[in-house]
């Protein structure tokens, strides 16, 4: 059914958004997200929820803290976990998942923010096919690591975004 | 002297549901601190379940769950289809849920619910890359002739937990499906078998009989369990009064191996620590035996009564 996938990321989203965004600051106020997907190749729900993030972070809206989003995907048969897959290593796969966490961020100009007891911080998540339980946490467990890397690498991004401008 | 006897402040039940209506997280928050929920339940009981095969008699098979008050219908049509050229060997499953506008007060007629929309994904997704329903099952000749099954889900009653009442009245349907026998001539004309037709060329010992009808034979039986986190406690199955309240929902949907076939988790105010997870996915699969049981329990009895 068309439409049925896009509504069902669009859902995601604005959940996941509205955890993050200080909506207490801008009462009576209307934050429009729109999601534009250029290119596909694997991976869009998790790229869509960054990208919508970091869009968010330049339109200067408070947020509580950075979401990060990362896919994931079982390779079949006894092949191992492969985080971000690639349109075709999701089509192949046993099970996918995309996941969205809240992590820790770095202090400002501090050394590399060590996680606190084993936290996980799990905002957001949906799998597809089949998963088994050390399976799927191990793939939660990963998710959460990239996650990481890519919430310091948007730290960066936005640090020198608002140095340009 | 009856009259001496104590009568209970005027408007008390009146005054729980004004505090209720006015101040919905306080009501909450004060059952959830003794361990209750405001319907009486503690926090890890789901709600009372029932499944009713065979509800409508215009569909090929059909069934009414009930999850407290939450109803949802399942009706599933089969038709016969010319075998899509892309899968020759493969059927076709379509799903679609529908919230009728009588199932809540949120409801509106006319536009379909993003709600609804999502139920719709998750179900096919789950039907689809989960392995339920193998697409070569509803073969008939390849490259000629394969079913079409149409699965149509009604909201009757949103009452929360509606991907657990629907994935269960989607299976129970399915689980109780026949699809008749269905043999192709030459020049392409389908006829079903009759089913007393062949009831009779069985008995008489006709080479090649094939058995009149036949059940679909699902890879699993998913049954998910929507929990809910509310002040650093876990909520089983929550009602639409509960839902709002909460700081997360987590769906998790297991087949009867304990495997994962789903883990919903949208947003919300707290997120989730391995504990949680852990936690949540141990009440899935508890709860999925219950209603598996259940399920069995409502297969036989509709196989009895049609035998009788």
């Amino acid at each position: 059914m068309a439409g049925a996938v896009e509504k069902q990321h669009e859902a995601l989203l604005r959940r996941s958004l509205e955890a993050v965004i200080v909506a207490a600051l801008h009462p009576r106020a209307l934050i429009q997200v729109v999601v534009q997907v250029v290119a596909e190749d694997g991976g869009v729900l998790a790229c869509a929820l960054n990208a919508a993030c970091a869009a968010l972070v330049d339109a200067g809206v408070p947020l509580r803290t950075l979401c990060a989003a990362v896919a994931a995907a079982q390779a079949p048969e006894g092949g191992g976990l492969l985080l971000d897959p690639t349109a075709a290593e999701e089509a192949a796969a046993a099970a996918t998942g995309t996941f969205a966490y809240l992590p820790l961020l770095a202090a400002s100009g501090g050394s590399d923010g060590a996680r606190g007891g084993g936290d996980l911080q799990l905002l957001a998540s949906v799998t597809s096919g089949r998963l088994t339980t050390d399976q799927l946490l191990d793939m939660v467990e990963a998710a959460r690591q990239g996650a990481d890397r890519m919430a310091a690498f948007m730290q960066l991004a936005a640090r020198q975004g608002a140095a340009q401008t | 002297m009856a009259a001496a006897a104590a009568a209970p402040p005027p408007g008390g039940e009146l005054q729980a549901e004004a505090f209720q209506r006015l101040y919905p997280d306080q009501y909450l928050a004060q059952f959830v601190t003794r361990g209750l929920r405001p319907d009486g339940r503690p926090l890890a009981l789901a709600r009372p379940t029932s499944i009713g095969l065979g509800v409508v008699s215009t569909a090929d098979a059909s069934a009414l769950v009930k999850l407290g008050s939450t109803s949802v219908l399942a009706g599933v049509k089969a038709e016969v289809m010319p075998a899509p050229a892309d899968t020759p060997d493969r059927g076709r499953l379509t799903l679609q849920v529908e919230m009728a506008p009588l199932c809540s007060a949120d409801a509106r007629p006319g536009r379909p619910s993003e709600a609804a929309a999502v139920l719709t994904q998750q179900l096919t997704s789950l039907l689809d890359a989960g392995g339920v329903v193998d697409g070569r099952q509803l073969c008939i000749d390849p490259g000629r002739v394969a079913w079409a099954v149409y699965v149509d889900v009604y909201v009757l009653d949103a009452d929360g937990s509606l991907h657990d009442a629907c994935l269960l009245a989607v299976l129970a349907a399915l689980s109780s499906l026949q699809l008749h026998a269905v043999t192709v001539d030459d020049a392409g004309r389908v006829t079903k078998a009759d089913s007393d037709a062949a009831a009779a060329a069985a008995s008489s010992g006709q080479p090649g009989g094939a058995p009149a009808m036949r059940r679909l034979q699902l890879g699993c039986q998913p049954v998910s369990l929507t929990c809910g986190v509310y002040r650093g406690q876990l909520l089983i199955d929550p009602t639409a009064e509960e839902e709002p309240l909460l700081d997360a929902t987590l769906t998790a949907t297991l087949d009867e191996q304990g495997g994962v076939l789903g883990l919903y988790k949208a947003g919300g105010s707290a997120t989730s620590s391995h504990e949680r997870l852990l936690q949540c996915l141990e009440a899935a699969k508890l709860r999925g035996k219950e209603v598996r049981d259940l399920l069995w329990q409502a297969l036989d009895a509709a196989d009895t009564a049609a035998l009788s």
